[in-house]
């Protein structure tokens, strides 16, 4: 009798066991087809939150599913175990998000040569002003194509920096808010722990035509966003796209300065896909 | 005042109505409410396995139940999401939504088993056995007598979890699920106007608190155990 009732014990907290394990079967790999112009509707792209791809990507004419990501990692993640079908950058962190990650390559190119620009305070309008009469300028100049040659060339070796020497002529500091670690847009160079990338030699030029300390402040993006419109930041140093302008300026916190760079958004997917 | 008044207006018009921006928010409510409940409910079920396993009398078993409880307390839920999703289930075709609630039921059901367990460790064992000399099996005896004192000793701490649980689902934004938190965040995005958002989330997740708080207290009525319940039990 004893032993009955033992064995009937036993039986049933190993079915209680196996019912804990049968509740995570069912798990197959995903089969996917691979990604063309033509049949992006429905696919699930992976965008970093609040940046120009996430905004465009997001109009209903493209049909796509988006998934809203903080961290690189996370959507670099879920890209490489087939969570989302691509993820939407813009052309020159692509280079080098596809140079420093060989399995994944670009897929596709979404939009091409859209107007990128920078975000200011709404409560200085003279900076933006000084800013936009400089922007203008700078487009013609050499130093500006170099810019960009540099950038095109990281899709192959690191970013060739070229240290702009900040020039200080009046007791103004320019604050401006960047992002670590975006290459080529702005990172802190670990050996030497200085920022480096084209758009802060880009704006070294500029605190330098104004005469002003560049003062480059790491944070993220939502920190940058209540810091711009209370006005503890000049400028966010992160490139948008001009068709978020009309959004972003309504609520009158914000103001987007004349085109700085032109670029591509396209989508990266896994190279096995293709 | 009325500049006041007309700028409360403008932010509303642009975080909310413009767009139809609210369905973000809308859609998110929801997110919350179903990975909130269906968790929690999952999580009462393991939590119950948990703790019946730990009462088990085969030492291996309690032992191994223990040991499995505390893995899941001790590791933070973030890492067990991301072990989830980006370690055991990465090539499952099982979608993001339903390995959080997995995880999150474990997560509470771990801590839920805790709960039941101390309460109905704290029922004396004297009770029990004056049932049992009354004839009740030992099944009855657990319906009728230990039960209804655990239920009474748990349900507080019991309905902290929910709004525990209820909390640590707003890190599921992570993961790319738009919830209540990643809502306000989409909204903050478009608008630069964080401020506003961020109001509504704070006083949504206070309405899930406070309707939470409205079920337990149906639940939560004293009922005190008659005569006649042992008399139709037994079949008198």
């Amino acid at each position: 009798m004893g032993k009955f009732r033992l064995r009937k014990l036993v039986v049933k907290e190993v079915f209680l066991l196996l019912f804990l394990c049968l509740m995570f079967t069912g798990c197959a790999k995903n089969q996917r087809e691979p990604l063309t112009a033509d049949n992006l509707t429905g696919r699930k792209v992976g965008v970093m939150i609040g940046y120009s791809s996430d905004y465009i990507l997001s109009q209903p004419q493209y049909g796509l599913d988006i998934y809203r990501y903080d961290y690189y990692s996370d959507m670099t993640l879920a890209l490489r175990f087939n969570r989302v079908d691509a993820i939407a950058t813009e052309m020159d962190e692509a280079y080098v998000f596809c140079r420093m990650q060989p399995e994944f390559e670009i897929g596709l190119v979404v939009e091409e040569q859209l107007e990128y620009a920078y975000l200011f305070s709404a409560d200085r309008p003279e900076l933006l002003e000084q800013f936009n009469q400089f922007i203008r300028d700078f487009r013609e100049t050499e130093e500006y194509a170099d810019i960009l040659r540099r950038v095109e060339a990281s899709a192959d070796a690191p970013f060739q920096a070229k240290k702009v020497e900040n020039t200080v002529t009046t007791d103004r500091v320019l604050k401006v808010a960047a992002y670590d670690g975006w290459e080529p847009i702005s990172y802190i160079n670990n050996l030497t722990g200085e920022w480096e990338g084209g758009d802060v030699e880009l704006i070294t030029h500029f605190a330098n035509s104004l005469g002003a300390k560049l003062e480059l402040i790491d944070m993220s993006w939502d920190q940058m966003v209540i810091e711009l419109t209370t006005g503890l930041v000049d400028l966010l140093l992160s490139p948008e796209s001009l068709l978020m302008a009309k959004d972003l300026e309504m609520s009158g916190n914000i103001v987007m300065s004349d085109w700085v760079f032109l670029k591509d958004i396209v989508l990266i997917v896994n190279k096995e896909e293709n | 005042m009325a500049d006041l008044i007309q700028s409360i207006q403008g932010s509303i018009y642009i975080n909310l109505i413009y767009e139809d921006r609210y369905l973000f928010l809308l859609k998110g409510f929801g997110m919350t409410l179903y990975l909130t409940f269906l968790s929690f409910l999952l999580g009462t079920v393991i939590g119950a396995i948990f703790c019946r396993l730990r009462f088990s009398k085969i030492s291996a078993v309690s032992k191994a139940t223990t040991w499995l409880k505390t893995f899941f307390i001790r590791l933070p839920t973030l890492v067990l999401l991301i072990i989830f999703v980006y370690m055991l289930f990465s090539n499952s075709s099982l979608d993001t939504v339903t390995l959080a609630i997995i995880a999150f039921a474990l997560k509470t059901g771990a801590y839920i088993s805790d709960i039941m367990y101390s309460a109905v460790e704290t029922v004396d064992k004297g009770e029990i056995e004056a049932a049992r000399t009354l004839g009740m099996s030992s099944f009855m005896a657990f319906r009728l007598v230990v039960l209804p004192q655990a239920i009474k000793n748990a349900l507080p701490v019991y309905k902290n979890q929910l709004i525990i649980t209820m909390q640590e689902t707003s890190l599921v934004g992570f993961l790319a699920i738009n919830d209540l938190t990643r809502a306000s965040q989409v909204i903050t995005s478009r608008t630069m106007d964080p401020y506003l958002s961020i109001i509504i989330t704070a006083v949504a997740y206070l309405v899930i608190g406070a309707l939470s708080g409205l079920l337990f207290k149906l639940v939560e009525r004293e009922r005190h155990l008659r005569l006649a319940d042992f008399k139709k039990e037994l079949g008198e």
